[in-house]
């Protein structure tokens, strides 16, 4: 991949278009409603799965698109979300994490802690649940968000383990190949 | 209704502006991208991990921007192009550049080349999955995002040398 | 067309009128409802060493649909409705007392706000306590008495429309409903206490055996002969004094001012604790706690990964097995026999009276303050790669083998033993 290649890529965000016209949400949302007069449930169970994703949404993508303040400042109007930049702490320390790597040999010590994070990713996937089947609630709210504290420390325990890992790896070398730990 | 339209506002403008590299005009896009939001918040409970919406939002959306364009274009014809050089490395200077005129000749690009040009170095796809998608051979593929390369390059001569 | 135009305008103040009268009736029968406060309050002897089941208040079935707010604060679990009104208010407090009386009782507070004096005389009629089981064995209390889920519903068009249902099936309309629910049992009795939701479980002195099988709680205990508990996300578990305690948990807060024995991590979490779908993910027994203990007299940890342990005072300490963990100690008396992988360790002050320090672990960190006046011998085992710096009181004593450095310091007779066997550590003794 050449340079010119290389700067079309990073700066894909720059040949977005500058603004889409109002019609096509306009489109969206009556649709919606259509399908909402049909079938209630569907309108609140879609609408509560959308602002987990919304919540999930701003954890993965958070630090690429930067949402807008206002999106934000509804959001945590709605939903009391005050404590919602957990997720993107979240988001930064898993792509921080994801770049990088430990001795082969030592992968399997580590299983534990990775599989801490499928309990925590499985423990998330029961709010959503409750949502999907309840709607969105403020204690599940509550819930998911000392979820993400819980993730916070146990990414950041994972990372100083990584970091311990490596002090050794370069002071007596096990000759292991290096792996990522895939998060 | 909120977070549907924050999800909107969140992905509305890369999913149009992946769409519209793929149909090149603007209303087949809207179109698209109406019929992609939908069908995402129809099917949202199956969505597995809801840190991934944009991405599995981002297929919804190529597949049904290629479905809309097959009706129009038949891939199949696409040729093996010959062999393209290589850009010169030291030529691009990024401070001169102006996206808008990528853009534009991004949209001059001939169909199918600019297909494949947008799949390959803006989504990410492989030569392989492009071929499958399309209908067409790898080679097809390879030699028609080099062709879309040098096409551009063309186009971008007084600010690219 | 002058007559017909007065007939018309004077048929139509009369429709008017009506319209209006109309208006003001439906909205007075809105606001016309019956409300019923009722204590309800049942009594019975039970055997002594008898077994009290009970849910917790919170544990009540829900069945929603459409549009409701959920106001989950500290004390109380409140649903408001479509346009905010209140229609459930639970107290999440389960407040247990305990007393020397041979019997368990229960008070339920009841306030009831029904359409009509009809409506509120047959719930009030229908709601009972009931204890079941054999008084000489097992008998379970139901928080909520015989009320066996909410129900609401409501639509763009269709407001509130709540029900209780009872466990036989019957179901009641309610505009709103508050309920609050006291205990009070033998001190001598043993307590199972098992919940899913979150709420705050207040306890008196027990000398009989608390089990707590719970998810979201909070728990405010005194004095406790004995505890097993299997907590999930449960944030303050709280006790004062507790003769024994087992406590499998997860993602939870222990706090323990005296306990004279403590296990952690014995066997797994009961399932009855957790969701489905994390079940295949229980890997370790106990995982992401917090235990802050002022006083141990003897602490075992069978099975941990990835807990925080900070123990003011600890006399005996076991650790068999352990991963990813951290202990901060501020005073070990006793004996120390820790057996474990990348776990940190640090005690502020090892007392001079110390019998043994038996330390097995990789890639962690320790930290030992020995009290000044203590005598003991420190060996440290050749092979590992160990990053430590000792001062002029450690004096190296020539061992035969070499597989072993050896260090004494002090002159008294009675000496203390510390064997620090960590490969990829750092170790600063002081």
């Amino acid at each position: 991949m050449n340079k010119f290649e290389k700067y079309i890529q990073e700066n894909k965000q720059k040949l977005e278009p500058d603004q889409i016209d109002a019609k096509v949400w306009l489109s969206i949302e009556n649709e919606i409603l259509r399908k909402s007069k049909k079938s209630y449930s569907f309108f609140i169970k879609t609408l509560a799965a959308a602002a987990v994703i919304l919540v999930g949404t701003l954890l993965m993508y958070g630090s690429l698109f930067k949402p807008k303040q206002d999106i934000e400042a509804r959001l945590i109007e709605r939903y009391n979300l005050g404590e919602y930049k957990f997720t993107q702490q979240v988001s930064l320390k898993e792509k921080e994490l994801s770049t990088l790597s430990i001795p082969k040999d030592k992968l399997a010590d580590f299983q534990i802690l990775l599989q801490q994070l499928e309990f925590l990713n499985g423990q998330f996937q029961d709010y959503t649940d409750y949502i999907e089947q309840n709607g969105y609630q403020e204690f599940i709210g509550n819930q998911i968000i000392n979820h993400y504290k819980s993730k916070i420390k146990l990414l950041d325990k994972i990372q100083s383990e990584i970091e311990k890992i490596n002090y050794y790896e370069n002071k007596i070398p096990s000759n292991s190949e290096k792996v990522e730990i895939n998060i | 209704m909120v977070a549907m339209r924050s999800l909107y506002e969140t992905f509305s403008k890369e999913m149009m502006a992946t769409s519209l590299r793929i149909t090149n005009q603007l209303a087949d896009s809207e179109d698209v991208l109406q019929e992609a939001f939908i069908t995402s918040f129809q099917r949202i409970n199956q969505l597995k991990e809801e840190g991934k919406y944009g991405g599995w939002l981002k297929q919804i959306v190529i597949n049904q921007s290629l479905n809309f364009v097959k009706k129009k274009r038949n891939y199949a014809s696409l040729e093996v192009m010959p062999e393209c050089s290589e850009a010169q490395e030291d030529s691009f200077d990024a401070r001169v550049f102006v996206f808008d005129k990528i853009k534009e000749a991004i949209h001059k690009l001939p169909n199918g080349s600019r297909e494949i040009f947008s799949l390959y170095l803006l989504e990410g796809y492989k030569h392989k999955e492009i071929a499958e998608k399309m209908n067409i051979s790898v080679s097809t593929s390879k030699s028609q995002y080099r062709y879309a390369l040098k096409l551009l390059r063309e186009k971008l001569i007084p600010i690219y040398e | 067309m002058k007559i017909k135009f007065h007939q018309t305008a004077r048929r139509l103040k009369s429709t008017f009128k009506t319209l209006i009268l109309l208006v003001i009736c439906l909205g007075a029968s809105e606001n016309l409802e019956a409300q019923s406060k009722k204590v309800y309050e049942k009594e019975m002897p039970v055997a002594k060493g008898v077994t009290i089941e009970t849910n917790v208040p919170t544990d009540l079935g829900f069945e929603m649909h459409g549009t409701m707010v959920n106001d989950n604060t500290k004390d109380r679990y409140i649903v408001s409705g479509k346009n905010g009104d209140q229609r459930l208010n639970i107290s999440k407090e389960l407040n247990i007392h305990t007393w020397d009386k041979q019997s368990i009782k229960q008070e339920v507070t009841i306030d009831a706000h029904l359409e009509d004096n009809a409506s509120a005389k047959a719930l009030l009629e229908s709601l009972k306590i009931e204890f079941n089981g054999n008084a000489n064995g097992h008998v379970v209390i139901d928080a909520n008495m015989n009320i066996k889920k909410f129900r609401m519903n409501n639509g763009f068009l269709k407001s509130d429309e709540c029900y209780i249902v009872l466990d036989n099936g019957r179901k009641h309309k309610i505009n709103r409903i508050e309920i609050k629910t006291v205990l009070y049992i033998p001190k001598g009795a043993n307590l199972s206490i098992e919940g899913k939701r979150n709420c705050t479980i207040l306890l008196d002195d027990l000398e009989g055996d608390l089990e707590l099988i719970l998810s979201y709680a909070e728990v405010y205990g005194k004095s406790v002969n004995r505890v097993k508990g299997n907590l999930n996300y449960c944030y303050n578990v709280i006790f004062e004094n507790v003769n024994h305690a087992e406590i499998n948990a997860i993602n939870s807060h222990i706090e323990i001012a005296s306990v004279k024995h403590l296990e952690v991590g014995k066997q797994k979490i009961s399932n009855r604790c957790l969701a489905p779908s994390v079940q295949k993910y229980m890997k370790s027994n106990s995982f992401q706690n917090v235990f802050n203990i002022d006083k141990v007299e003897q602490l075992s940890v069978l099975e941990t990964a990835n807990d925080e342990f900070n123990l003011k005072e600890v006399f005996i300490m076991d650790v068999l097995e352990s991963a990813y963990s951290q202990y901060r100690i501020d005073v070990l008396h006793n004996v120390l026999n820790f057996s474990a992988k990348n776990s940190d360790l640090k005690i502020m002050k090892v007392a001079k009276g110390f019998r043994e320090i038996n330390l097995n672990n990789t890639l962690s960190e320790i930290y030992l303050d020995v009290e000044d006046g203590a005598s003991y011998m420190l060996n440290i085992p050749s092979k590992n790669y160990l990053e430590y710096d000792l001062n002029q009181k450690f004096k190296a004593i020539e061992n035969a083998s070499g597989s072993l450095k050896s260090y004494e310091v002090g002159e008294g007779k009675q000496k203390g033993v510390i064997y620090i066997n960590c490969d990829k550590c750092q170790f600063n003794i002081s």
